[in-house]
């Protein structure tokens, strides 16, 4: 059973923002719904208004433009699946969406939604009745607490969207539409915090997601690891991209991002930097990936230990990265 | 606020009032008395609530009532012709692929929208195809055959 909510569905962008502006908190939108109406049923949040972003027509279209490719925020997971301009153009991003859920939940939710995901907690998703009796207590229920990292000073829990990934090593965008339109880097739009997980202020949100066209000599490669083949989180995911110099086979330019490790998706800039003008040598790679990960803080939003993570996410960058070394060419 | 929606269910057209906090599970199970989708963990995650909306499965417990609206629902009570079973239920009944059947109607939709989709699955591809749905009871392995057997009737048919 949901609690009771109003439910708006407004035909453009622009009455949407009208809505969000005029509604602020109370209202959240609603896109696929795959988890923003779980998080309803369990309790954890409850707004008084919906405001549905699917009957908007235009926001659920993959189209190509100078150079890049659009793609609405309210284009679902099996869209983007069966999409041959991303299966041809971007080999990771194909993958990475077939991996995501189930058939069921790639038909229904939406790569805005999966952006925008709500960041997964140990504490709060294991704890039952769902989150009832940690009211007011931690960061993320409104108080100053945070049970996961003892001491913490914000709210730790985990953005565990697949997409993010590999859209940031993809070098994405986003279009961002409220009172006035701006567009930033996609990896930009994290916080890093766990609470308030995106820089999207209450009566915006995003309208396209714009991913460059790949230059000649690439390759790119996604990568997660979980318990459950489906309908699992991600303990890490891994994304690369790597520029190759054709002539010499070295790395010209190098894109690492680690998913499902802490509150935003991480680039490991010093692996990047590490690699550029290299050859792809194990080795090589093996010594920039762990420079790379020393000092990255780990939270675990299942459970699994720390250190576990931080070996098998050392393992699958690893791994990632000499498949987007492979496939460049 | 109450909404209007006018849907078609298992071929029927209806015009409802629905509150916008219903699911369509509730809508289908509570208001239509269609009881084949089952409301399991209500989460999205064991499958027993699937059903066909514009010909792809769902999870009724987190889909709005209110978003079938303009749209053709099926749900296994609609998958029969008649007194004619459709061929992934004949097979399903062939291969014993079900014990307590909780999980049958929302397995049955699976395997028949991935074959409507791909009517010649690899064996990869049905284990993908019906892995938004849980069964506890049999072990996969003969709902999988069954999903194997359809398809090759279907093809020989088709």
């Amino acid at each position: 059973m949901l609690n009771r909510f109003e439910y708006i569905k407004p035909n453009t962008v622009d009455e949407a923002i009208f809505n969000l502006a005029r509604l602020g908190k109370e209202a959240k939108i609603l896109a696929g719904g795959t988890d923003l109406l779980a998080q309803i049923k369990k309790n954890r949040i409850s707004p008084r208004y919906l405001i549905d972003l699917m009957t908007i027509s235009g926001l659920g279209q993959i189209q190509e433009e100078d150079g890049e490719i659009g793609i609405g925020p309210g284009v679902t997971l099996s869209s983007l699946e069966k999409s041959t301009l991303i299966k041809k153009r971007f080999g990771s991003l194909w993958k990475a969406v077939q991996v995501i859920g189930a058939p069921q939940i790639r038909n229904m939710a939406t790569v805005g939604g999966n952006l925008c995901v709500e960041t997964r907690c140990k504490y709060m998703d294991f704890s039952h009745p769902w989150g009832r009796e940690i009211s007011g207590k931690c960061f993320k229920r409104g108080g100053a607490l945070c049970h996961v990292v003892k001491g913490g000073d914000r709210c730790h829990a985990v953005m565990a969207g697949d997409l993010a990934a590999v859209l940031i090593a993809l070098n994405s965008k986003v279009l961002i539409k409220g009172r006035s339109e701006r567009m930033i880097f996609l990896e930009d739009l994290y916080t890093g915090e766990g609470k308030g997980v995106t820089r999207l202020n209450p009566d915006e949100f995003l309208t396209q997601i714009r991913v460059p066209f790949l230059p000649p000599h690439s390759g790119t490669s996604f990568l997660k690891y979980r318990w459950r083949e489906s309908l699992d989180f991600p303990i890490v995911s891994a994304a690369a991209w790597v520029l190759k110099n054709p002539d010499e086979g070295i790395g010209q330019e190098i894109r690492l991002v680690l998913g499902a490790l802490a509150s935003a998706p991480i680039r490991l800039k010093k692996t990047e930097d590490l690699l550029r003008g290299k050859m792809p040598r194990d080795h090589i790679i093996e010594e920039a990936v762990q420079e790379g990960m020393e000092g990255i803080p780990i939270v675990s939003c299942s459970g699994v230990p720390v250190s576990y993570i931080r070996r098998m996410a050392q393992t699958f960058a690893m791994k990632a990265l000499r498949e987007a070394y492979e496939a460049s060419h | 606020m109450k909404h209007l929606i006018e849907t078609k269910i298992n071929g029927i057209s209806y015009r409802l009032e629905v509150e916008p906090h219903w699911t369509l599970l509730e809508l289908l199970r509570d208001v239509l008395r269609l009881t084949g989708a089952k409301d399991g963990c209500g989460m999205g995650e064991c499958g027993s609530c699937t059903v066909i909306m514009d010909g792809k499965t769902i999870y009724s417990c987190l889909t709005l009532a209110v978003r079938a609206d303009g749209k053709e629902v099926l749900t296994i009570e609609g998958l029969a012709r008649g007194e004619e079973l459709d061929p992934v239920q004949k097979a399903f009944i062939e291969y014993g692929a079900f014990q307590c059947g909780f999980c049958t109607p929302g397995m049955i939709l699976s395997g028949k929208a991935l074959l409507d989709e791909n009517p010649n699955p690899t064996e990869e591809e049905i284990r993908r195809g019906i892995s938004g749905n849980l069964c506890r009871c049999t072990g996969y392995n003969m709902i999988v055959e069954a999903i194997q057997s359809a398809s090759e009737k279907r093809v020989k048919r088709g």
